[in-house]
């Protein structure tokens, strides 16, 4: 069979030109100014989303460079649950950095993955541990300063909230962020139950406002009663569940029944079908049974039967409902989340979102919940369960600090600020002072951290090579991230640039207060949304308090605390997105076979060269 | 193997709300809810392109249900407003137009979609704790004492759905029917086994074609349909047979002697033994004693009865029903005490039989009917309701409606308070956060983070959005006013207005010249007259115009550039209505109007040519007979109150004092009530509706 091929050379301006496309669609969602996305699925369904995985998917791209990318968004947001959107930004412009230095340095091509190479190594030798001196300080930990091992639920309430704020209509997201907090501490400590048995612990309810949206005591079973039956007391009521039709069809497919004879009537069958129901039933009384979950449908006599002796029975009570019913008999007081919305759509929504939170937390909670097989890919287990406050802050502070690196290695602090064209008036850090104190430290870390054995299993091959470049490209390769990172907060206060300035402005001063004070004071970046309360956030530069952390309530224009982030998730994002863009550039060719059956294959092949 | 089929990318939109083609499309579905709205609405034909049933109708659920939309922003408030009618079947068009009126005021304002949100957010606050004020101007209580505020809020119901064809008197007898049903359902006393906690009792309709509306009736019991050749001459005999109660036994389970109830195997009979089917009858025989010397009198089966058990149990004298069909077994267990049997393997639990009072054979319509008397005297609360109608098409419609009313009757259990009807909720509604928001335009606005301008706008965009929802029950060319004292809502009908305008424009211009608010007020009167003329876009766009005028003079200088940037046109037509303070207005505002000014000028010039003098002014004066007696609701009469002021609605008033509340100590006949509690979700529902809406950025449609 004649198979035409197509090859055709993929230029980094087209690999960019793709990612901006699905960059574009991801903006309209993005940030505290980002609206919904409305989409149907091939059923007719009506769907609304904030989710970049699921706005990416919906797309349904041919483009097998985007459907690449897709599915490494939806990779990583299956582990983490959080920072879709973020990473086709970080990707966009990640890819425009290395477009703007190749274009400098006249390399074509080979540039392009080599700098990509580069960057991964660093991401995965170095970045750690960049965060963890430069950035964790200025974060404040999850687990509450009083009594270690406890989470602290105000900085859990803020983290939900912030999250949900990027996911439902910010509305909402104070009902269903509130709803969530209480739903986690009446089940202190329990996050992975809870996240576990989600799907059996909400109820989602449409045609109500969502404001009507709350927390029932007990567990709601998803069934509707077959013989409902008056409660005839207030005593504790007992219930079973069975999995299996408790009178069975007398002749079931494939068997035969043999008339004639002695006994062999079908008078006696039937008898003996009776009594056997009757004995069920008296078995259920003796066992003080008023309530049975059933699993499957019951025969209609079977019903009839138990009605008389006064038992309620639900049929078809799906499995999950089944499952957290007997993990509960020996734990304390249930507690559900009844969501109600307008439409499906509008629940379905919250409930994922909500789902991703809990998925989310288990990421942000880290070490101490995740099992050894995933710490060898994201070295998490450095890192305290930290977070830190929304608005661009973490990208502030990364960014900053990578561009003291780059200086430190190439020991060139007078070096003029080309890379900050935006706010060179704004850069009021004298670099001398902090220039010595983090170079030493990130110079000795480095070195260690450059001897440890390799990381991921798709890095070992090419470990040895990029282990050389990135020490040749390093000041180059945190200079293009330092910038990349920029366009997170950059794209947060899109509909207000001067908060932009003013927020990184704000971090910037915070940092050197910071290298001053001892305790350590949490930055905030966020500003209000159109600025007219803007708080500006308490350093605790002079009036430095006793405690450990100092809580900075910013009240932002939806008159929520504001939120905070976790690192890292931010991190594993970084991370991910570096892998993302390595895997892009190494694809030179996209073969467009021009057969239908290979056509998937050919897909498949590419993605799989690609990673 | 599974065939392999390339996927289409998806369809995208950007910005949907700025699509022209969405917008029209929007634009139509609210034409089509308001035009159905209220006791004077149009009728709709539906008809899909394979032919078919022809739908009329103007209710809600119907009409959006049979109209589905490519659209997927209209999917989605179709679909929000049929999720609001399965739990609370009422408000439906209600939720509609206030949605769509919501989202074009906020396109108009040019307010950005996230400051618009959280301002509608807000004002939803405002009007859902007035309503559940102990004191809110728009509530009464439903007394149950005496079933008028019942018979009202059902009679509101039933009017307010054209379709049925219903007159007056007519109306009345089905709400009256429609509160004798839902007060038999209701039960006395404490539902036995549990005393917190009531069960209400079904109605059970029957519906006849062909038959006058007054032949209607509610009848206590169940009315079972029997085909004639079931009631043999000893069952009317049975029936006519003394008083009751009797004993009753009902059977889930066919009793057919069928053997396919065994399950899917086979069956191998032995030579010489008994053939099983008989073995099955003789099963039955002795059930069929057993009901005759337990003194069965009433046999029922809700499918097939073998017919030589029928045949037995009627030579004992028992009345045998088969064939009852599912739907009915729930009420007989409800009203007889009896359980259901789904075996006759084994003999009949005594505590099985249930009780009749009686039965009887009625005739309705063409129809003869066995009617089952409920047992016991507090009557375990299930009724029959037997409807008639002249056509097909009116009759489901009219079944649909008292089973709206019933529900909506049935509400007012948990809330016993209704809201005044007529369009007058929502004038007084308005007119409350009007003012509130007014006078606390400073602090909302800090608190939500917005400019006071901003909030202004809003705020004037919500009330009239409220207001359009008053003025949607206007079909008939009358003019919708609302009083300036309790802001109820008054419609004139049409024609008589014109007649009794005797002032000249002159004076309009005149009071134009002295202060602000005056210039304010004379372009009210323009916009009344715009309305008049029927030109509906230039009314429209002289009304944003005013808006975005009393939005620049209360937020003064800083506010002035916003408002001329949010609608430069319609200030512009604003500014002729009051030519010498908006010159002023002009003055302290720094951009140009050259523009705004030259279009302008022909709506001007014709509003003066005209000459015809508004008659917003006229009745002001508070002497015009046209006035009708009653505000919408009836509660506001206008020969108890004299001294009322007028004006037309959806006009703005630069600052309008706080509606007064009616006192009640003498309330007069009310005309119209609706449903709290529907209303109040209703309106929750349309706001969220329309902040989602706007909300949306991008339409992402599957096309596979």
């Amino acid at each position: 069979m004649g198979m035409r091929l197509q090859p055709r050379c993929l230029q980094l301006d087209s690999v960019l030109q793709t990612v901006s496309v699905l960059e574009a669609v991801i903006r309209r969602s993005f940030g505290p100014d980002g609206g919904q996305v409305l989409f149907t699925r091939d059923t007719g369904q009506t769907l609304l989303t904030r989710h970049g995985t699921r706005i990416l998917t919906a797309l349904r791209v041919e483009h097998p460079l985007a459907r690449m990318v897709v599915e490494c968004v939806r990779r990583h947001s299956s582990v983490t649950g959080d920072g879709s959107k973020t990473f086709v930004l970080l990707l966009a412009s990640l890819l425009r950095e290395i477009q703007k230095h190749t274009r400098k340095a006249r390399q074509e091509g080979a540039g392009a993955k080599r700098l990509a190479e580069a960057l991964l190594a660093f991401g995965l030798d170095e970045l750690s541990d960049v965060i963890t001196v430069a950035v964790a300080p200025h974060g404040s930990s999850l687990s509450d300063p009083h009594t270690p091992g406890q989470t602290d639920t105000h900085t859990l309430c803020r983290l939900l909230s912030a999250f949900l704020h990027t996911r439902i209509s910010p509305t909402h997201a104070e009902i269903i962020s509130q709803l969530t907090c209480e739903l986690l501490s009446h089940w202190s400590c329990h996050g992975d139950f809870i996240n576990e048995h989600f799907p059996a612990l909400h109820t989602a309810v449409s045609g109500f406002p969502i404001g009507c949206s709350r927390l029932l005591e007990g567990q709601v079973i998803h069934a509707d009663f077959s013989t409902p039956l008056p409660l005839r007391d207030h005593r504790p009521i007992r219930a079973l569940a069975v999995t299996e039709p408790l009178e069975p069809s007398l002749l079931i497919d494939g068997t035969v029944l043999e008339l004639g004879g002695a006994n062999r009537e079908i008078e006696s069958v039937c008898v003996r079908l009776g009594r056997r129901l009757d004995s069920v039933c008296v078995i259920l009384q003796h066992l003080g049974v008023s309530l049975l979950l059933s699993s499957v449908r019951q025969s209609e006599a079977f019903l009839a039967a138990v009605g008389r002796y006064g038992v309620c029975v639900l049929e078809c009570v799906c499995e999950d409902d089944l499952t957290l019913f007997s993990v509960l008999k020996d734990r304390g007081r249930p507690h559900s989340l009844v969501v109600c919305g307008l439409t499906e759509g509008q629940t379905e929504q919250s409930v994922c979102a909500v789902r991703d939170a809990l998925h989310m937390l288990h990421t942000t909670w880290g070490p101490k919940h995740r099992t050894r097989a995933t710490e060898r890919t994201a070295r998490t287990d450095v890192m305290e369960p930290c977070v830190i406050s929304v608005g661009g802050t973490f990208e502030f502070l990364l960014h900053h600090t990578l561009l003291q690196r780059k200086h430190g290695q190439t020991h060139s602090v007078t070096h003029s600020h080309t890379h900050t064209l935006s706010h060179t008036d704004m850069h009021t850090l004298s670099h001398t002072d902090t220039h010595t104190l983090s170079h030493t430290d990130m110079h000795t870390l480095s070195h260690i951290d450059t001897h440890t054995p390799s990381h991921t299993d798709t890095h070992t091959q090419s470990n040895a090579d990029t282990h050389t470049l990135s020490h040749l490209d390093n000041p180059a390769v945190s200079g293009m991230l330092a910038e990349a990172l920029l366009s997170v907060p950059r794209q947060i206060y899109s509909h207000n640039p001067r908060h932009y300035l003013e927020a990184h402005a704000h971090t910037l001063s915070c940092m050197r207060n910071h290298g001053n004070s001892t305790d350590l004071p949490e930055i905030s970046a966020v500003l209000a949304a159109d600025g007219s309360n803007m708080v500006q956030a308490d350093t605790g530069s002079g009036s430095g308090s006793g405690s450990g952390v100092k809580e900075v309530t910013v009240w932002s224009s939806s008159g929520s605390s504001s939120g905070v982030e976790s690192v890292s998730c931010k991190y594993q994002l970084i991370l991910a997105v570096l892998q993302c863009l390595r895997s892009l550039l190494s694809v030179d060719t996209v073969l467009h076979a021009n057969t239908s059956h290979t056509l998937s294959h050919a897909c498949q092949r590419e993605e799989e060269e690609g990673d | 193997m599974s065939r392999v089929t390339k996927k289409a990318s998806s369809v995208c939109t950007d910005s949907p709300l700025s699509m022209s083609e969405v917008c029209q499309k929007m634009t139509l579905m609210r034409q089509i809810l308001t035009s159905c709205f209220g006791p004077n609405g149009r009728l709709k034909q539906v008809h899909n392109n394979v032919g078919g049933h022809v739908l009329t109708t103007s209710t809600s659920t119907s009409l959006l249900q049979a109209v589905s939309s490519s659209e997927p922003l209209l999917k989605l408030i179709t679909a929000s407003i049929l999720n609001h009618l399965s739990r609370f079947s009422d408000c439906g068009l209600y939720t509609g137009i206030l949605c769509f009126s919501l989202i074009d005021h906020v396109q108009k304002s040019g307010l950005r979609p996230s400051v618009a949100i959280k301002i509608n957010k807000q004002l939803l606050e405002v009007c859902t704790s007035f309503l559940n004020q102990e004191d809110c101007g728009c509530k009464v209580n439903v007394d149950f004492n005496s079933c008028q505020s019942l018979v009202t809020l059902a009679r509101s119901v039933i009017s307010s759905k054209p379709a049925c064809v219903l007159t007056e008197g007519e109306q009345q007898h089905i709400s009256t029917l429609a509160v004798h049903a839902f007060l038999l359902t209701v039960p006395c006393g404490d539902t036995p086994g549990s005393p917190d906690r009531v069960r209400l009792g079904k109605t059970v309709t029957v519906s006849i074609e062909g038959q006058f509306v007054l032949d209607s009736a509610v009848f206590p019991g169940l009315l079972v349909n029997v085909p004639d050749m079931q009631l043999h001459p000893t069952d009317s005999e049975r029936t006519r047979r003394g008083p009751g109660p009797f004993r009753l036994a009902l059977f889930t389970v066919s009793l057919s002697g069928d053997l396919s109830e065994f399950g899917e195997g086979s069956l191998e009979v032995h030579s010489g033994a008994p053939d099983p089917e008989d073995l099955i009858l003789d099963e039955l025989l002795k059930l069929g004693e057993q009901a005759v010397t337990d003194q069965v009198e009433v046999f029922m089966c809700q499918r097939v009865i073998h017919p030589v058990l029928q045949h037995y149990l009627r030579r004992h004298g028992v009345l045998v029903v088969e064939r009852l069909g599912i739907a009915l077994i729930e009420p007989i267990v409800q009203m007889t005490g009896a359980q259901a049997v789904a075996l006759y393997q084994t003999p009949i639990p005594p505590e099985a039989y249930g009780q009749v009072k009686g039965c009887c054979v009625r005739t309705v319509g063409s129809r003869e009917m066995l009617h089952l008397l409920p047992p016991r005297e507090p009557a375990p609360a299930v009724c029959t309701m037997v409807l008639c109608h002249r056509n097909d098409t009116m009759l489901n419609e009219l079944k649909a409606v008292c089973q709206r009313a019933e529900h909506v009757l049935r509400l007012t259990l948990r809330d016993p308070v209704a809201l005044l009807g007529g369009g007058c909720t929502e004038t007084h509604m308005a007119a409350y956060i009007s003012n509130k928001g007014t006078t606390e335009a400073a602090k909302a606005a800090l608190s939500l983070g917005v400019s006071q301008s901003q909030y202004l706008l809003g705020l004037n965009g919500f009330c009239s959005s409220l207001e359009a929802v008053a003025l949607a029950l206007v079909h008939d060319g009358e003019t919708g006013l609302v009083d300036l004292s309790y802001a109820h809502h008054w419609s004139v009908p049409q024609g008589e207005a014109i007649h009794s305008g005797t002032v000249p424009q002159g004076e309009a211009i005149h009071s134009g010249t002295v202060p602000q608010g005056e210039a304010i007020h004379s372009g009210t009167v323009l916009q009344g007259e715009a309305i008049h003329s029927g030109t509906v876009l230039q009314g429209e766009a002289i009304h944003s115009g005013t808006v975005a005028q009393g939005e620049a003079i209360h937020s003064g200088t800083v506010a002035q550039g916003e408002a001329i940037h949010s609608g430069t046109v319609a200030q512009g037509e604003a500014i002729h209505s009051g030519t010498v303070a908006q010159g002023e207005a002009i003055h302290s505002g720094t951009v140009p109007q050259g523009e705004a000014i030259h279009s302008g000028t022909v709506a001007q010039g014709e509003a003066i040519h005209s000459g015809t003098v508004p008659q917003g002014e006229a009745v002001q004066r508070g002497d015009g007979d046209e006035v009708p007696a009653t505000c919408g609701c009836g509660l506001v009469e206008r020969s108890a109150r004299p001294g009322l002021e007028w004006t037309p609605l959806n006009t703005r008033y630069p600052s309008r004092s706080a509606p007064l509340v009616v006192g009640k100590d003498t309330p007069p006949q009310l005309r119209v009530l609706d449903s709290f509690t529907a209303k109040l979700n209703a309106l929750q529902v349309a706001v969220e509706m329309a902040n989602l809406v706007l909300d949306i950025r991008y339409v992402i449609q599957d096309v596979n």
